[in-house]
């Protein structure tokens, strides 16, 4: 062997080892953060504007900022909801940001009252009042360490009926809101009625702050964010470790005509939306996520895979057909919702998805974060002033013009417009509890008027 | 954008005296262009094509749109073409002669619903709106802001 390749032989061992020890390593310890670049606890404030400017180069800037909202938003949590910046999302699973947002329950209070402190809990006994199916102790369990949510909405959001899972369960629903939100309706006394009515006597319209990216001369902030999260309670043939998963309380509303008892459930997460209003999103720009085994694509059937709200072994079932009144979360036994994706993911959310999905695998094969996906974002291709009466388009022509979550808006999805589902479409029509102007929000329609409890 | 989507789209805008802009904006939630240009490829198999090539020959030459378009009004092969082209894009179908007048025949519930002529009329068709509460009380915007300042 000649010195030449004798030198070549010694550099490719040495280089052949150095791969192994890195390969090693990789799959071994626990990754830096460093060496993710896409996994931020930072939750965006607005797009990344690209430099070629067109509707496919908006629609990934879009879709990357719901990507970097999901994993910020699903960070780890420090106990006062701050994120964690020891961990990295995915490690462990554990109490998320998002979920130290406050309720809507717990601003817009039956009694008119201040809403709840930000980072404080509703007294759940005010509400669990008769439960005789569970113990009294449940009355007296707040939203601590061991019971880390309180649901008390089964039928859908947009009240289109229940969805129920292949167990027979109604999926249960929460609406939150991030500080700035909740500051914003608190300063204003937007959380009850006479408050919304002086606000508006004021000639005053709402208007939440957008978010906004940083300048040389400005920080950057965060907008007014509104997370509404589906969960699914976890039973037979349910394999935890492929959802996000916390102990919920469940209180079955007798406004949804359920028997206002409590009971403690392990519920995983199957669908998600984020609304966040910022400022190349005067509309707002709407991320929608589902856990990956929701139900087929209408084009995938028949199927024989195994879905949450699809039984590939009924042909005959009715698709996305909503459960026959009267509707009752107590009942047992009742009919699945036969659920389908109406319109398909598209090839570039898809490959999006793959990318994001590998990143979290990356930092821990068995994450559960790795089985959600984006379905889409809704964002507006016109971002006028969606207020103003001389903006002829207001709306702002949202692209894509129909977006729906299998689990959030089961039974509206489709095409058509004002029938198909589209975020701005519906919420552009979102009034308070007067009929006035919330800019894409509904929820200051649950405000009630004060009662002599909440004027003290 | 092909070149022959191009020249549809600068034959529509003198047809309809509306912007390019706003018939083929650079970003936007539905690409009407390709839609209409496969329609009228399809309606019209061999005179789509010999209208757009007249149409792209005359502009060749020299001649603005409006004049071009003019000149293709005056030719019987090609006229007709162009007028269910200018229905198209106001109405959102094509404009089919009946026993009860001249009825439209939509391509879609979307193109009924993004016709122009809604936007002429500073109004929005029966069954969807992208006008706010109360604005029925308001001035509308004016009419350049719906249809362009012709460029």
């Amino acid at each position: 062997m000649n010195k030449t390749r004798f030198t070549k032989s010694i550099v490719l061992i040495v280089m052949l080892a150095i791969s192994l020890v890195v390969v090693v390593a990789c799959s071994t310890k626990p990754m830096d953060k460093k060496e993710h670049t896409s996994l931020d606890w930072k939750i965006p404030n607005d797009i990344k504007t690209p430099k070629v400017i067109n509707t496919k180069t908006l629609q990934k800037a879009f879709d990357e900022f719901s990507w970097e909202s999901f994993i910020a938003l699903n960070w780890p949590a420090n106990k006062n909801g701050t994120p964690d910046k020891k961990k990295i999302i995915g490690q462990k699973d554990a109490k998320t940001v998002w979920e130290h947002w406050l309720h809507t329950t717990d601003i817009f209070l039956p009694d008119g009252g201040m809403p709840v402190t930000w980072g404080g809990t509703i007294n759940t006994a005010d509400y669990c009042t008769n439960s005789p199916k569970t113990p009294d102790k449940i009355k007296s369990l707040g939203r601590g360490e061991k019971i880390s949510d309180f649901l008390v909405l089964a039928t859908e959001p947009m009240d289109t009926g229940p969805l129920i899972d292949l167990n027979g369960q109604y999926v249960q629903y929460e609406i939150n809101l991030n500080k700035n939100m909740y500051d914003y309706i608190k300063d204003n006394e937007l959380y009850n009625v006479e408050g919304q009515q002086q606000f508006a006597a004021e000639n005053n319209v709402v208007n939440f702050d957008s978010g906004t990216n940083a300048t040389a001369d400005f920080p950057g902030k965060v907008g007014a964010i509104v997370v509404k999260a589906a969960w699914k309670v976890l039973g037979k043939n349910d394999d935890p470790s492929r959802f996000h998963t916390v102990n919920a309380l469940i209180w079955s509303n007798p406004a949804e005509k359920g028997d206002g008892s409590c009971r403690v459930e392990n519920v995983g997460l199957v669908g998600f939306h984020i609304a966040h209003k910022t400022e190349s999103a005067p509309q707002w720009a709407w991320s929608t996520f589902e856990q990956v085994d929701n139900a087929p694509e209408t084009s995938e059937l028949p199927c024989d895979d195994t879905y949450n709200f699809h039984n590939c072994s009924c042909s005959d079932c009715p698709v996305n057909k909503m459960a026959e009144q009267p509707w009752n979360p107590d009942k047992s036994g009742q009919t699945p919702t036969q659920v389908t994706r109406v319109v398909p993911i598209t090839k570039e959310t898809r490959e999006m998805n793959a990318y994001y999905q590998a990143q979290l695998r990356q930092v821990n094969p068995d994450t559960p974060w790795q089985y959600y996906m984006l379905i889409s974002t809704q964002w507006p291709t016109k971002p006028g002033d969606p207020v103003s009466f001389q903006n002829p388009d207001p709306k702002g022509s949202p692209a894509p013009m129909v977006l729906s979550n299998t689990t959030l808006e089961t039974f509206t999805q489709g095409v058509v417009p004002q029938i198909g589902t589209s975020c701005t479409d519906c919420h552009f029509s979102a009034t308070n509890s007067e009929g006035q102007w919330t800019d894409f929000t509904y929820t200051l329609g649950m405000a009630s008027k004060k009662t002599k409890k909440g004027e003290q | 954008m092909t070149t022959s989507i191009q020249t549809f789209v600068t034959l529509s805008a003198a047809l309809t005296g509306i912007s390019k802009n706003v018939l083929a904006p650079t970003v936007t939630n539905l690409d009407l262009p390709t839609t209409y240009f496969d329609a009228a490829k399809q309606k019209f198999p061999a005179d789509f094509d010999l209208l757009l090539s007249a149409f792209q020959a005359l502009i060749d030459s020299g001649k603005s749109a409006e004049d071009a378009v003019a000149t293709i009004m005056e030719n019987d092969t090609y006229a007709p073409v162009a007028q269910q082209i200018n229905f198209l894009w106001y109405m959102g179908g094509w404009a089919v002669v009946t026993d009860f007048g001249t009825q439209t025949q939509n391509l879609s519930a979307i193109t009924y619903q993004k016709g122009m002529v809604w936007q002429v009329m500073q109004s929005h068709p029966m069954g969807y709106s992208v006008s706010r509460y109360g604005y029925w009380g308001q001035e509308p915007a004016p009419l350049n802001d719906y249809i362009g300042n012709g460029e």
